[in-house]
């Protein structure tokens, strides 16, 4: 049997005998025991949720009402167990209503739809070029339920979810994260939820490559039907240089060209594949959004111009 | 033998108080913040609640009853975001516990530390991360390589060599950025000439 815990090393070695079989019987009393129990952080005595609350809405910021916060925080699951007590503990259905807070679904639909419509306006601002087919990949990729829990856990919105299990679920995350969001459009205006939505939500795609969360299948497709949008010709490849086709390390470099004109090269270890990466590099080149583009000013997008019009 | 030593004694949680040998191989990470912070337009503290364990009695816990006295009201007012725990345990040794947004624990133990050095472990743990203390890696490392891209032997060549017909008259003639020795030592030659004969 492997050891999981110690006889004891304080009292030194076990040389009594009645004390290694004291030791013995406790160690597996607490193998028989299992594991803890997963606990909330609510129940223990270091724990006063109105100051947590008011350390939340300073933690960022904002200013919010520590009310409208408190239902923000508020999982269906939380009102569902609470009417569920009170049902068992036999009061009537009128006495159900008088609950001074609600759970937060409306606010996290609300907080959603202003995280939806900041995110494809910023995206448009700063790749003006990028079809929206592609904006509207983006946008889902940082507004997946991965995505969001990841972010709402990183704020520490976990200890501070009310809901009927000790480690809330994803969906719980995603819904106090929005309803966060929403309250802070409800409490100081759409501009500052929009701010949040860019400082916390945008600033994911830093170190990611917007390219590769738009999965495009047919490169070469699409490079064709954007020239023909342009009024541009159908594009062509060439082969530029090729070195060791004979042997296990091949390599082509292919360019694509449309009328003789310049649109993108890449290399490949076969024809097919040059042929298809020197598409998605010009394709690249025609969204303006290759590496050499600078990052989005994450923190001066409304210096820089976005949304002046508000 | 340090390694050795510290099996035996086997303390069950390691504070980053605990004394870091450099002959161990220990677990390596590169730095890096929870959530890229501060690239928006705001800072967020990490450090979500603090818990201060202490003893009215012992005279282990005299700088953390110091510190509790002349400086706790001033530190919650400057920093809201923090919730402050004061936890008084008869008899026991002064703790200082960080519990932090993204879930992680610091423990601390403040015995017989004098009111600046609490001051300092609590300043310690209000600006960091929160994540068990690792090495820290030197980070050799970018997210946005060159502008020019990877280096192939296909990079800045010149693209005329496909068109040319071998073998070719311009690419056999060498050039010489400067006048060769030989060339140098001729106009010597020359000049020695002029001179002799004016």
């Amino acid at each position: 049997m492997v050891r999981l815990l110690r006889y004891g090393t304080i009292f030194g070695p076990l040389k009594d005998r009645w004390r290694y079989l004291y030791k013995r019987d406790l160690y597996k009393r607490r193998l028989e025991a299992g594991p803890e129990p997963e606990r909330f952080r609510s129940a223990l005595i270091n724990w006063n949720y109105d100051a947590e609350l008011y350390a939340c809405t300073h933690r960022f910021g904002e200013k919010l009402n520590i009310e409208s916060l408190r239902n923000a925080m508020t999982d269906a699951s939380f009102l569902k167990q609470i009417v569920k007590q009170r049902t068992e503990a036999g009061l009537a259905a009128t006495d159900q209503t008088t609950l001074a807070f609600t759970h937060n679904q409306e606010l996290a639909k609300q907080g959603k739809q202003i995280a939806e419509d900041f995110l494809q306006k910023a995206l448009h601002y700063w790749y003006p070029k990028f079809p929206q087919e592609g904006i509207e990949a983006i946008t889902k990729f940082l507004l997946s339920e991965s995505t969001i829990a990841d972010i709402s856990s990183g704020l520490g919105f976990k200890t501070l979810i009310r809901c009927d299990i000790p480690s809330p679920r994803p969906t719980m995350l995603t819904n106090a994260l929005f309803a966060f969001i929403g309250s802070i459009n409800e409490n100081t205006g759409r501009s500052r939820a929009e701010v949040f939505v860019a400082d916390f939500i945008l600033t994911h795609l830093v170190g990611k490559d917007i390219n590769e969360i738009w999965q495009v299948k047919n490169p070469m497709g699409l490079l064709t039907k954007v020239l023909e949008e342009n009024g541009r010709q159908a594009p062509e490849s060439r082969l530029i240089w090729a070195t060791g086709v004979s042997s296990v390390l091949s390599t082509y470099v292919v360019g694509v060209y449309s009328n003789k004109e310049f649109l993108g090269k890449s290399a490949g270890a076969t024809v097919s594949i040059a042929e298809e990466m020197a598409a998605r590099d010009a394709l690249r080149r025609l969204f303006e959004t290759d590496e050499k583009r600078a990052q989005i000013p994450f923190d001066k997008l409304y210096k820089k111009g976005l949304l002046l019009d508000k | 033998m340090s390694q050795f030593l510290r099996r035996i004694t086997s303390l069950p949680i390691q504070s980053i108080r605990s004394f870091h040998s450099f002959d161990e191989v220990t677990p390596a990470k590169y730095i890096s913040t929870r959530l890229k912070n501060g690239v928006g337009s705001r800072y967020v503290c990490q450090l979500q609640r603090l818990t201060i364990q202490v003893c009215k009695e012992f005279r282990t816990s005299f700088g953390t009853r110091d510190w509790i006295a002349n400086d706790l009201i001033k530190f919650a007012r400057e920093h809201p975001y923090v919730v402050v725990y004061v936890q008084p345990r008869r008899h026991r040794a002064p703790n200082l516990v960080g519990e932090y947004l993204a879930g992680d624990r610091q423990w601390i133990p403040l015995s017989n530390c004098d009111r600046e050095k609490v001051n300092w472990w609590i300043h310690s743990l209000l600006t960091q991360k929160g994540d068990p203390q690792w090495r820290l890696l030197k980070q050799m490392h970018t997210d946005s390589p060159s502008v020019q891209g990877i280096w192939t032997p296909f990079t800045n060549k010149p693209i005329d060599r496909i068109t040319r017909t071998y073998p070719d008259k311009d690419l056999t003639e060498m050039e010489y950025p400067q006048i060769t020795a030989t060339q140098q030592i001729q106009e010597l030659f020359e000049q020695q000439k002029l001179n002799k004969t004016s």
